[in-house]
């Protein structure tokens, strides 16, 4: 059976995470929200791959399998992000730019990278990165405007023209936001 | 080992019914859980039937609810028996003294189910881009969302022991035992070596199997043991028109104390387990069998159903004990692989409880060339006497024959 590509909204977005997580972790889903993290609320290194594989076949994106930190450290360079196992003034901009909802302290330059993962698993953060690569996802054949629906995975399928158009990933989309925020860095310094 | 266990719980999912006491009834009314396979498109010209328990994850309220979606069928079967033979054993959940309690469970041998693959292999069959070759690089990504996240924690064989640790809060010795039908009888003597060398208070014996799955299923018609027979006339232990046995699922669940500790809890024991053996020769086992002025009421086969298997397990039973009651699972719950001895002894237990041996299900022409005194049609029903046994016996694809003697409750 096809499934069609939808068009959530912020709402939308907030109540279908809340269901898998709460499905996921076997919990009520009242509690999957902000500032709760997904580790706090039982979340597991194993759990978070099937929440964002759920994620994925809800809202057919496809989601990052690593950090934007780790994108900035394939652009900037291992030395320019991590500085004996804390960010540097660098990647904290970077990060704060990213990550609007977190408090600028929490992502300080210094901060330990095991606090600053721990930040990846803010509810908050879960819900802007979905948002993020659903704006960036197509919702509409890029040919000829018709309905899409779930392809092969990481694609979709116009229901019109029947053509397959790959989805960027997550992964992708970090690391293209990455090196767009470093070379505007140069025009406002 | 020099003292028996006594039996305080007992728990049984089975094609039959979601517990024993479901169960129980219906096998001794000679019914059968063996019914048309629908959960694959089984191989054209093969066996067509399968006993598939009515498992389900919500039958139970779990005290740690979210390690039950890592359970494979086999563990859910298995944790589902143990929280009936639990419950009959009046033990809570989490267990009390939590490294006083004991695990030991007999497993699949199927081990990794490679179905779970097929659909990320389409895709990384990359047919259209590399001439119909397999592409190994697009294994990852895009392939690697078909599979299930948790497929190597629900395949891996030490899974059941692990996830029920975590739901009992049991901290004890566990132990995992994967050598197909026999694999119940190590994981009996485990327990009852850490009962009786006083590691443990509380013993928990678990074997659970679920073969109805396309790599078991596959694996067994290779080798030519499966029934071929439409779903109504598959499976027919020691009967003249056998042809092999069908996939099942089942779970069989024991909680063995020492008797004292029994007593001491005020719970009814429901039988002992008074020894073990295992051989290569199932005559070795004479001695356990037949010593000590017991009598033996009746004898719980493997019953695999096949001409050849059957012939030579007769063969065996009729040097052992000869014209003793026989009777067999198979036919009512398919073949159980692991879960085959602990069924056994769940049975045995209800039946010394009963002074009943149910009938050997879908036996209608017994085959009078292997000598048995099958139960057929009824049960068998015998006066109850404090020496009463019934031996479980049963054997691997290895060789390894293997026997449980246990016996009733004082009346």
């Amino acid at each position: 059976m096809s499934v069609p590509v939808v068009s959530p909204d912020a709402a939308d977005i907030q109540a279908a995470f809340a269901r898998i997580v709460g499905e996921s972790l076997r919990i009520d889903p009242a509690l999957v929200r902000p500032p709760a993290r997904l580790d706090e609320l039982g979340a597991e290194s194993i759990d978070l791959v099937e929440i964002a594989l759920e994620v994925e076949n809800t809202f057919s994106i496809v989601m990052p399998e690593r950090t934007v930190l780790d994108a900035a450290r394939d652009v900037l360079g291992y030395e320019a992000v991590i500085v004996d196992g804390a960010i540097t003034p660098a990647a904290s901009r970077l990060l704060r730019q990213r990550m609007p909802e977190v408090a600028p302290d929490r992502l300080a330059a210094g901060t330990p990278v095991a606090a600053v993962n721990e930040v990846f698993l803010g509810v908050d953060v879960w819900l802007r990165l979905i948002a993020g690569i659903l704006e960036r996802s197509p919702r509409a054949c890029p040919a000829c405007g018709g309905g899409l629906v779930q392809g092969t995975p990481g694609r979709v399928k116009c229901v019109a023209c029947r053509q397959e158009h790959p989805l960027p990933t997550g992964d992708d989309l970090n690391r293209d936001w990455v090196q767009a925020e470093v070379a505007a860095w140069s025009e406002r310094p | 080992m020099t003292q028996a266990a006594a039996v305080t719980g007992v728990g049984l999912v089975s094609a039959l019914g979601a517990n024993a006491g479901g169960a129980w009834p219906a096998l001794c009314g000679g019914a059968s859980g063996i019914a048309p396979h629908t959960r694959f498109v089984s191989p054209p010209g093969g066996c067509v039937a399968s006993a598939v328990a009515p498992a389900h994850a919500g039958a139970v309220a779990w005290h740690r609810p979210k390690p039950v979606k890592f359970m494979g069928r086999a563990a859910l079967c298995g944790a589902l028996a143990v929280r009936e033979a639990l419950v009959m054993a009046r033990v809570p959940v989490p267990v009390g003294d939590a490294s006083r309690v004991g695990v030991a469970a007999a497993t699949g041998e199927t081990g990794l189910d490679y179905a779970t693959f097929f659909a990320a292999l389409d895709v990384a069959w990359a047919g259209e881009d590399a001439g119909g070759h397999l592409e190994i690089a697009r294994l990852g990504g895009p392939a690697a969302r078909l599979v299930d996240p948790y497929f190597s924690l629900r395949t891996l064989a030490n899974a059941l022991p692990a996830l029920l640790c975590l739901e009992l809060g049991a901290q004890g010795p566990s132990h995992n035992f994967v050598h197909g039908p026999t694999a119940g009888l190590h994981a009996v003597e485990a327990a009852l070596d850490d009962l009786e060398d006083g590691r443990v208070d509380l013993a928990i014996v678990v074997g659970a199997d679920a073969l109805t799955g396309l790599p078991a299923w596959l694996a067994y018609e290779a080798a030519g043991l499966l029934s071929r027979a439409p779903a109504p006339d598959a499976c027919r232990p020691f009967d003249r028109d056998r042809d092999g046995f069908v996939p099942g699922e089942a779970a069989a669940a024991l909680v063995l104390e020492r008797p004292a500790s029994a007593r001491a809890r005020g719970v009814p024991t429901l039988g002992h387990l008074a020894g073990t053996w295992s051989g290569e020769d199932l005559t070795g086992a004479a001695p356990l069998l037949c010593d000590g002025g017991r009598r033996l009421a009746g004898v719980i086969a493997l019953g695999a159903a096949s001409p050849a298997g059957d012939a030579a397990e007769a063969a065996s039973l009729r040097a052992l004990a000869p014209g003793t009651p026989v009777t067999a699972t198979t036919g009512a719950l398919g073949f159980v692989g692991a879960a085959t001895m602990p069924v056994q002894a769940a049975v045995a237990l209800l039946a010394l409880r009963d002074g009943v041996l149910p009938p050997v299900a879908r036996l209608r022409t017994p085959d009078a060339a292997l000598g048995l005194s099958a139960v057929q049609g009824g049960a068998h029903r015998w006066a109850r006497h404090p020496g009463d046994a019934v031996a479980c016996v049963a054997r691997s694809r290895t060789g390894e024959h293997a026997a449980l003697l246990v016996t009733g409750a004082p009346a």
